[in-house]
């Protein structure tokens, strides 16, 4: 995948992400570059009903299982290099959102 | 169950991705608050990220997706349009400002006015309090209830 249609996906994803920080993105991108998506998108769905999380980053999970679940096929054909620069560009595009 | 307008501000907050402004809507909505905006506020939004990188076309769309969402999970309950009412009323607030006040010249501020009083109106028509953190711009109108969330924005607190 080139760089162009990279940076294109991250930010439709990105665009879709909403109630989301891009401190709890960064930590939930590192844990998906580690264990693989699949994994870390149920990660997320255990997450987003912890009773031991502030409403903030539980609604961040809720965000992430949502959007990733819907990219997760696209997501998967990537190799493990692409996938983790597309997760860096969609944390650049949630900076970017703070303007 | 208790019922709110967040104004423009506080929608820029959240959709910006500040962890006390999600933190505080999401407990809030976890305590039963419903809350709407105005659709001043989206317009003010639409605007707000219009100049961001990227193709201004994906870049809108984003916000729209997310707009939904919003509604889907109940964040926003609504977004309230100006009725007929909800103008007179904005007019009437207008012509007090002006007699008590002196409006600014600067088009920007005269342009933050006329969608104030839209607000104000909407929520003294919806009989609804406002959240907001520009209560200088609003407490001269009497009748309107006003709220000031509980959070405080830490730039680059949370990278």
């Amino acid at each position: 995948m080139t760089t162009d249609k990279k940076v294109k996906l991250a930010r439709k994803i990105g665009g879709q992400l909403t109630g989301i920080t891009p401190s709890e993105w960064s930590k939930w991108s590192l844990y998906a570059t580690h264990f693989g998506l699949s994994r870390a998108i149920q990660f997320a769905r255990t997450m987003k009903n912890s009773p031991s999380l502030r409403p903030g980053p539980k609604q961040s999970y809720r965000t992430i299982a949502g959007v990733m679940r819907r990219f997760q096929k696209e997501l998967e054909r990537l190799s493990q290099s692409d996938l983790a620069e597309v997760l860096g560009y969609i944390r650049q595009a949630l900076f970017a959102r703070r303007g | 169950m208790v019922s709110a307008i967040v104004d423009s501000m506080i929608l820029m907050h959240y959709d910006n991705g500040h962890d006390q402004a999600i933190d505080w809507w999401e407990r809030s909505v976890e305590d039963g608050w419903r809350f709407y905006v105005s659709i001043i506020s989206l317009m003010e939004r639409f605007k707000g990220i219009a100049g961001m990188y990227g193709s201004r076309d994906e870049v809108l769309q984003g916000f729209r997706e997310r707009l939904y969402t919003m509604k889907r999970e109940k964040k926003i309950i609504r977004v309230l349009p100006i009725t007929r009412r909800i103008s007179d009323h904005a007019r009437k607030l207008m012509v007090e400002y002006c007699r008590r006040k002196t409006p600014s010249s600067n088009r920007g501020r005269m342009e933050a006015l006329i969608c104030d009083m839209l607000i104000a109106a909407t929520a003294l028509e919806q009989d609804l309090p406002l959240f907001t953190f520009n209560s200088g711009d609003f407490d001269w109108i009497s009748e309107l209830a006003l709220k000031r969330p509980d959070y405080e924005i830490v730039w680059g607190g949370d990278v």
